[in-house]
This record gives C-alpha cells, sequence and structure tokens, in this order.
C-alpha cells in the first residue's frame, strides 16, 4: 500500500478574465516537463453550450525521485463561462472565463508496494522514514513545496495577477 | 499468459456538443492499424432511440508483439450518450454530424513473457529474476514509456479532431 504524506491541500486560484487557454495549458505542460514530471491527465471533459463552453481537466503529474519515493502535484482546473473573443488590434485567440484552479501536493514513499507484504516490513519502513531517512523525506517535501509554489508563481504571473508574498 | 502491468490510469476525454463520431472511430482505428497493433473489436453496444437519444458502448482491445517476451496492449472504450444526428454546414459542405456525451477512455499495458515461457517452479523464479531485477529498467523505459507517450499522443490528437481547446500539450 502505498503511504501518502499530503504536503499541502486545497491551494486555489481564482481567476475572471481574457486568457489565451490552449497556450496556459501548455504552459503549465512545459513547466511540469522541464521539471521532470512525467505527463498523467485522468480528465479533459469539455462541454459545448450555445453560446459558451465550459472545460473541467484534473490532471496529477508525477516525478519519481527514486525507487521509493515520488512526487506529485494534483491541479484540478476549472475554465467556466467560456467565450471566444476577439480583441482588436490582436491575432491572437483569446477566451474570457473564470478560471478556478485546485493545488494539491503529496509525497508517495513506496509506491511499488514492497514494504507492506508482511507486518515487519510495514514496520522497518516507519521506523527508518521516521528516524533514519528523516533528512531525505524533508529535502524531497521541501522540493515538492518550492515545485508547487513555482508553478503558482508561473501560473499568476501568466495571468498577470498581483503576486503579494 | 504472462503478468500484465499497467502502465497509466485510464486516459479520459469526455466531451459535450457536435462531432463527427464516425471520424473519430476511423481516426482511432486508421491510427491502431498503421501502429501495427491486432485489433480486436470486443464489444459494440447499440442502444437506438432510448429517451434523450441513442446510446453506444464500444470496447477495443489491441496488441503487438514487441520481443519474445513483452507485449504491449492497449485497451480503448468508448461512449456516447444522448446522440441524435445533426445536420451542420462545414465549410459550405452540409454535413452529418453527431451532437452527444462522449466519453473515451484510453489505457495500455505491457505483458511480460506472453509466451509462458517460465513455466515451471525454478524457470519461473528465474524469469522473475531476469525480468523483474535484471532487464527492468530496459523493458520500462524502452517499451513502457514509449507506449505511455504514445497514447498519451493519441488522446492529443483525438483532442485536436474534436476540436477542444487543450489539445496541444508539451510532451
Amino acid at each position: 500500500m502505498v503511504e501518502n504524506r499530503t504536503v499541502f491541500r486545497d491551494k486555489t486560484i481564482r481567476y475572471t478574465g481574457l486568457v489565451n487557454i490552449a497556450a496556459f495549458y501548455k504552459m503549465i505542460d512545459d513547466f511540469f516537463r522541464q521539471r521532470g514530471y512525467d505527463k498523467n491527465e485522468l480528465k479533459n471533459f469539455e462541454e459545448v453550450r450555445e453560446n459558451e463552453r465550459q472545460i473541467i481537466i484534473e490532471i496529477i503529474p508525477y516525478k519519481k525521485i527514486s525507487d521509493y519515493t515520488q512526487l506529485k502535484i494534483k491541479l484540478n482546473m476549472l475554465f467556466a463561462h467560456l467565450k471566444d473573443v476577439q480583441v482588436e488590434g490582436s491575432t491572437e485567440p483569446l477566451q474570457s472565463c473564470n478560471i478556478t484552479i485546485v493545488m494539491d501536493a503529496f509525497l508517495e514513499t513506496d509506491y511499488e508496494g514492497r514494504w507492506d507484504s508482511k507486518p515487519f516490513y510495514y514496520f522497518l519502513r516507519t521506523v527508518f522514514d521516521k528516524y533514519v531517512f528523516k533528512g531525505y523525506v524533508y529535502r524531497n517535501e521541501q522540493m515538492l513545496r518550492q515545485h508547487a509554489d513555482e508553478l503558482e508563481i508561473e501560473i499568476k504571473s501568466y495571468l498577470n495577477m498581483a503576486r503579494y508574498r | 499468459m504472462g503478468e500484465k502491468i499497467p502502465l497509466n490510469e485510464p486516459i479520459r476525454i469526455l466531451y459535450n456538443g457536435i462531432f463527427d463520431f464516425d471520424g473519430v472511430y476511423r481516426f482511432m482505428y486508421d491510427w491502431i492499424i498503421r501502429e501495427g497493433y491486432d485489433f480486436h473489436e470486443k464489444r459494440y453496444k447499440d442502444k437506438p432511440d432510448t429517451h434523450g437519444g441513442s446510446e453506444a458502448e464500444i470496447e477495443w482491445e489491441c496488441d503487438r508483439k514487441e520481443t519474445e517476451y513483452i507485449k504491449q496492449h492497449l485497451f480503448f472504450y468508448f461512449h456516447t450518450r444522448d446522440a441524435v444526428e445533426v445536420e451542420v454546414v462545414v465549410n459550405g459542405v452540409k454535413k452529418t454530424m453527431t451532437k452527444a456525451r462522449l466519453e473515451i477512455r484510453l489505457s495500455c499495458f505491457l505483458e511480460l513473457d506472453w509466451q509462458n515461457r517460465f513455466k515451471g517452479k525454478i524457470s519461473k523464479l528465474f524469469g522473475e529474476l531476469l525480468m523483474k531485477k535484471i532487464l527492468k529498467w530496459e523493458w520500462i523505459l524502452k517499451y513502457g514509456d514509449d507506449l505511455y507517450y504514445r497514447v498519451y499522443g493519441l488522446g492529443e490528437q483525438v483532442k485536436t479532431f474534436l476540436n477542444m481547446s487543450t489539445d496541444k500539450g508539451a510532451y
């Protein structure tokens, strides 16, 4: 059984305005690719209505640090009331919409399930994680937190949102 | 029958609108044949004229032998609900398309020792030692990763065909 350590949950970004959805999605994909994450798109839902569209995307890209630890960042994105907009003097395809992005980050250990076949192995794993490999676990958590912070800054910068820390 | 190892959670593409279902069907079929997979349509369930429209469920299973020990498997699932045929004008030409809720699920897995050569007790141990310890990263990177991203590429092509906004990824 995989041991999931939640680094943070429900970090939300909300935005209403103009955005190029295709470029925004590619930007997020690029971000994960540059940091060595593997793509994992669970759901991509696009609903076309009479006057508007709605897109729901769920991705959980993951990065295997070793054969024991992997980092996961889960993104739930909702693009609501999406309408195509033509801005004067610009050829870029833009859409006006409400964006809601909810971010969670998890540190997964023993994702291959090697250390849970017997109770003694499980005990050993827990003791090692808590006392012997404490530094490694902390370092991996900090790496995950840093990636999530960078992603948040990247998204806010792309959407030209105010960034106050 | 060897051990089947799933490479991904099923990729779900959901679309609600007007699209060319025959086109999607033929497009994906052409992709499978072009890539050299053996095609099996496991199920084709069609419920015409139910409340709200017709419903169809299609399951495809495709496989391709990579080596004497490794076989790639693809599993595709299509589900259309509330489907009605509509006539639309595309580039000045009248075309019959489908207005429906479409769900496509794409998943892939690798089968090790598909010829079941490591049958006996001791042979099985050697087989496991070979595939899970000695050659583990070779087949994961060479065949697993390749198949994994190929399926994602197909998913993006399907999204482009359906004219979805998030069809261009970075991988």
